[in-house]
């Protein structure tokens, strides 16, 4: 190419407009749920957290839903007891997988009235799995006073069997974490305490002049215990907090992860909380071993507790092993924990990039996802700050926040992505949880954004790649897929929880240009192995497995 | 008539000055006040921008330095680093300022110009000495960032040992041993430090707190309740004074029974102890004070003059069966006339 030639194609690519990455497909696609947080001038602290989504497969054809989960006006007083009158929880079912949708037709449906989804409690976390064995997942909502345990009747109908499933306690239940806690093939449940609240007597605190009164600090509060709950079939749960270890040391828990980041078979626990040290249990044959001083997770790189919010796991710079990010309130930066194996993690976020950017916003959702198929884990934070007069105390500081989006530009390193590629980068959130999955069935990872007292956004993944989709795998399942370049990649099939919920549980391997994949391993939970004998898919395509008799993971379709 | 009664009050009391009220923790009364009755000045638009500082007010601040040209840019520069905008405090950082030349090193970090980070970390060597414990923590990390654990461990070990409560090198260091192979003595010092942190936390909130409330005086004695846990004994007792000075009568004998019990167990200073709780029954009468007196007293064998601090005590609640079989427990020296300072 002669030089004036060269300078012309520069000076093209340069004005082209990258592609954007995600667009905005709220209405669209019919996602009309707005938080409402019931905030008075009390400032009651729960008013700050925010509800969850969860993204999953509510009727077992094939395609995702989204479950959101509403808080309303606070359980004070006569409104204790959860009126039908009261807003409830919503499900929206996809018609993706029913007869092609007319043009204009949302692709989602609000069928939360008669579906017994619609639980009325102040809702916090949820999470969503087949706890009962019949392949359909049944729902687990927190909530700040009796949670709800719901199963799944089939055809987006859900019965509350919370009475008699053991599962009690009233008090202030943030997150809930769905994960095979013995290996043995069902889904028990972790779920976060935070903090013990008397919600008749608000403290005060900020100043006294009007307008001046200001959500308390945690530290006002004592800590709360987590429970853990054996599950014991059919939809009944044993308290078994004291007998997996952890009785005894409350904490202030925001969000519980799983994750076999030792490799050695089963599911560890991090739970990432608010303001003391965050815990890392090392699952010792389902009971949980304290290894978070040794580990270096507890805190940040600086030995600095931190308040944090949302996790996410996954293999980050392509090392093959499961890496750890954790959000933070603001003035202390995202935390990212590079797994450097024999149980040991260092703070690896100045090096990463994302220290600067994260230093400033509150950080809540969190998501390690391959946005633009490329086979590294792009990364996703919404941002937000929990108390809504900031400015008046921090005149550089807003409560509502922009979210970060992230591109590894190389590997391990992120940059910051622009209104170019991403719609909603300028625009100010109340961001709370943030979720993935593919929700308009094309193969590639779309999003969903969670705001506290205010609507739900939806983006639709908009990049031109394409992946394989694998779903049916147990979860905590590792996938080491080797492409006929020789890279390699691992994907964990899991549900990631972010903050407060849930995303889609299927797993993506990007087919970036000429790339195919030549094998899959797959590291399944108790240590065994197994290397996946399928044909090599030309493009997007989607593979389903069930496990046989054996234990074998077999490709049904 | 509401006009009269504004101007009733404001002759009943003499006006603060601006620094009056800042001194008395009114503080954005002050920052109000300054602004209007001297706003345009430079010294006083200064003024401004350090008070807005310490409020975290850092937009309103720069606002008041703006035009005042580049004599002031070193605060500036605080500004812009406080409110992470890094590139544009960069330039008006001063290397040649001992706590700037740390701040360069962390804003071209976090910028990832991770070369120029070190460059200046090794200027503020030469500028706060090669053996400062905050650079020698700082280029511990550095170490660490770059997986040089070998490295690092010497420089967390020389900060932390010049400040055995410095958190961050205590955790660079126990860090450091793990991966340098020396799991047991690594494992030790991260316990330590994660026994540390939770004071090290209530340390800082209570700091916050009393930025908040400069006056209250629980806010002073908190403080000194963790520098207490902290071992810091002269620092909780200069918090308990403080304390004890600001304290409203129903807020003084916890404090007072705290603080006694700082100098007397912690310091040996049983004169100081009795002193302070005597002046406290002075400020107040509460049965708690001459009982704690009686007890430390009595421990120390001045029978008598425990007796009489216990008889006072008495005379506050006669019939505490308590009391009583505190002062039985005396015996002999009960009857004893008390003799001596308190």
């Amino acid at each position: 190419m002669s030089a004036p030639a060269v300078l012309l194609a520069l000076l093209q690519s340069a004005a082209a407009p990258p592609a954007p990455w995600l667009r905005e497909t709220t209405a669209e696609w019919g996602l009309s749920f707005r938080h409402d947080n019931g905030a008075t001038s009390d400032k009651h602290l729960p008013e700050t957290m925010g509800g969850a989504a969860l993204i999953f497969d509510a009727e077992g054809d094939g395609d995702q839903d989204v479950y959101c989960v509403q808080s309303g006006p606070l359980p004070i007083g006569a409104l204790a007891v959860r009126t039908s009158d009261l807003p409830g929880n919503q499900l929206f079912v996809s018609g993706r997988a029913g007869p092609t949708r007319p043009s204009g037709v949302p692709l989602f449906r609000n069928v939360s009235a008669g579906s017994g989804a619609d639980d009325r409690g102040y809702g916090q976390g949820a999470a969503a799995g087949d706890l009962d064995g019949d392949g359909l997942p049944e729902i687990f909502v927190a909530n700040l006073g009796p949670d709800a345990l719901l199963k799944n009747l089939g055809s987006a109908k859900f019965e509350d069997r919370t009475a008699a499933s053991g599962i009690s306690g009233a008090h202030w239940k943030s997150a809930a974490l769905l994960f095979d806690l013995e290996n043995d093939g069902d889904l028990d449940l972790w779920v976060c305490g935070y903090l013990k609240l008397d919600l008749a007597n608000p403290p005060f605190c900020g100043r006294r002049e009007p307008g001046m009164r200001m959500y308390c600090h945690p530290d006002q509060y004592p800590p709360e215990q987590d429970r853990v709950w054996r599950n014991d079939g059919e939809l009944r749960f044993t308290d078994a907090t004291a007998a997996v270890g952890i009785d005894g040391q409350p904490g202030k828990a925001l969000g519980a992860i799983a994750g076999d980041w030792d490799g050695d078979g089963d599911l560890d626990v991090y739970v990432a909380h608010d303001s003391v040290e965050n815990k890392y249990w090392v699952n010792q044959g389902g009971r949980f071993e304290d290894r978070t001083a040794r580990s270096g997770t507890g805190v940040d790189g600086s030995g600095s507790t931190e308040a944090s919010m949302g996790t996410a796991s996954g293999d980050y710079d392509g090392d093959l092993d499961l890496d750890l990010i954790v959000t933070n309130f603001d003035e202390e930066s995202d935390t990212l924990y590079r797994n450097d194996g024999n149980g040991l993690y260092a703070d690896a976020t100045l090096r990463a990039g994302i220290e600067g950017p994260s230093r400033a916003p509150v950080g809540f959702g969190v998501l390690w996802e391959d946005f633009d198929l490329d086979l590294d884990l792009d990364l996703f934070v919404a941002n937000g700050h929990i108390i809504d007069n900031i400015e008046k105390y921090q005149d550089a500081k807003t409560y509502r926040q922009r979210p970060n989006l992230f591109e590894q530009h190389a590997r391990g390193r992120y940059r910051l992505l622009g209104p170019d590629a991403f719609p909603l980068a300028h625009e100010p959130l109340a961001g709370r949880g943030a979720y993935s999955g593919d929700l308009d069935g094309d193969g590639r990872p779309d999003l969903l954004i969670l705001q506290c007292n205010d609507r739900l956004r939806a983006l639709r993944n908009e990049s031109t790649g394409a992946a394989l989709v694998v779903t049916g795998l147990a979860r905590g399942t590792q996938v080491v897929a080797t492409y006929a370049s020789g890279k390699q990649v691992l994907r964990e099939a899991t549900a990631q929880p972010s903050y407060y919920g849930q995303c889609a549980e299927e797993l993506l391997l990007a087919l970036p240009g000429e790339e195919r994949i030549k094998s899959l391993e797959l590291r399944l939970l108790g240590g065994a192995r197994q290397t996946l004998e399928f044909e090599p898919p030309q493009g997007a395509a989607r593979l389903r497995v069930v496990r046989d008799a054996a234990g074998t993971y077999v490709i049904v379709r | 008539m509401l006009a009269a009664l504004l101007f009733s009050l404001t002759q009943s009391a003499p006006a603060l000055t601006p620094l009056e009220l800042w001194k008395t923790g009114r503080r954005v009364e002050a920052v109000a006040l300054l602004e209007r009755e001297a706003g345009t000045s430079s010294e006083a638009r200064v003024q401004l921008a350090r008070w807005e500082l310490e409020l975290l007010h850092y937009e309103a601040a720069l606002k008041h330095l703006d035009g005042l040209g580049p004599a002031w840019d070193k605060l500036r520069a605080e500004l812009y680093y406080r409110s992470h905008r890094y590139a544009e405090a960069l330039p008006r950082l001063d290397p040649a300022d001992p706590e700037h030349c740390l701040w360069i090193v962390d804003a071209l970090e976090a910028l990832e110009r991770f070369d120029e980070a070190d460059a200046a970390l090794a200027r503020a060597a030469q500028l706060r000495g090669a053996q400062d414990p905050a650079v020698r923590c700082q280029q511990g990390r550095a170490f660490a960032r770059d997986g040089r654990w070998q490295e690092a461990r010497p420089c967390f070990e020389d900060a932390w040992t010049a400040d055995p409560l410095d958190a961050q090198a205590l955790f660079g260091l126990g860090q450091s041993l793990l991966r340098c192979g020396e799991e047991a003595r690594g494992l030790e010092l991260l316990e330590r430090h994660r026994k540390l942190l939770p004071l090290l936390d209530r340390l800082q909130f209570a700091q916050q707190s009393l930025a908040l409330e400069p006056l209250s005086a629980p806010n002073h004695a908190a403080i000194g309740d963790v520098e207490r846990e902290l071992g810091r004994h002269a620092r909780a007792m200069a918090s308990y004074r403080d304390a004890l000075a600001l304290a409203q009568r129903e807020q003084l004998v916890p404090i007072a029974l705290r603080a006694a019990r700082c100098l007397a167990e912690d310091l040996a200073d049983l004169a100081g102890a009795l002193e302070l709780l005597t002046a406290a029954e002075q400020r107040v009468s509460d049965v708690r004070l001459p009982v704690r007196a009686g007890d430390l007293l009595a421990k120390a064998g001045r029978g008598a003059e425990a007796a009489a601090a216990y008889r006072r005590a008495l005379a506050l609640r006669p019939n505490d069966a308590q009391i009583q079989a505190r002062l039985a427990k005396l015996g002999g020296a009960a009857s004893q006339p008390a003799g001596g300072n308190r």
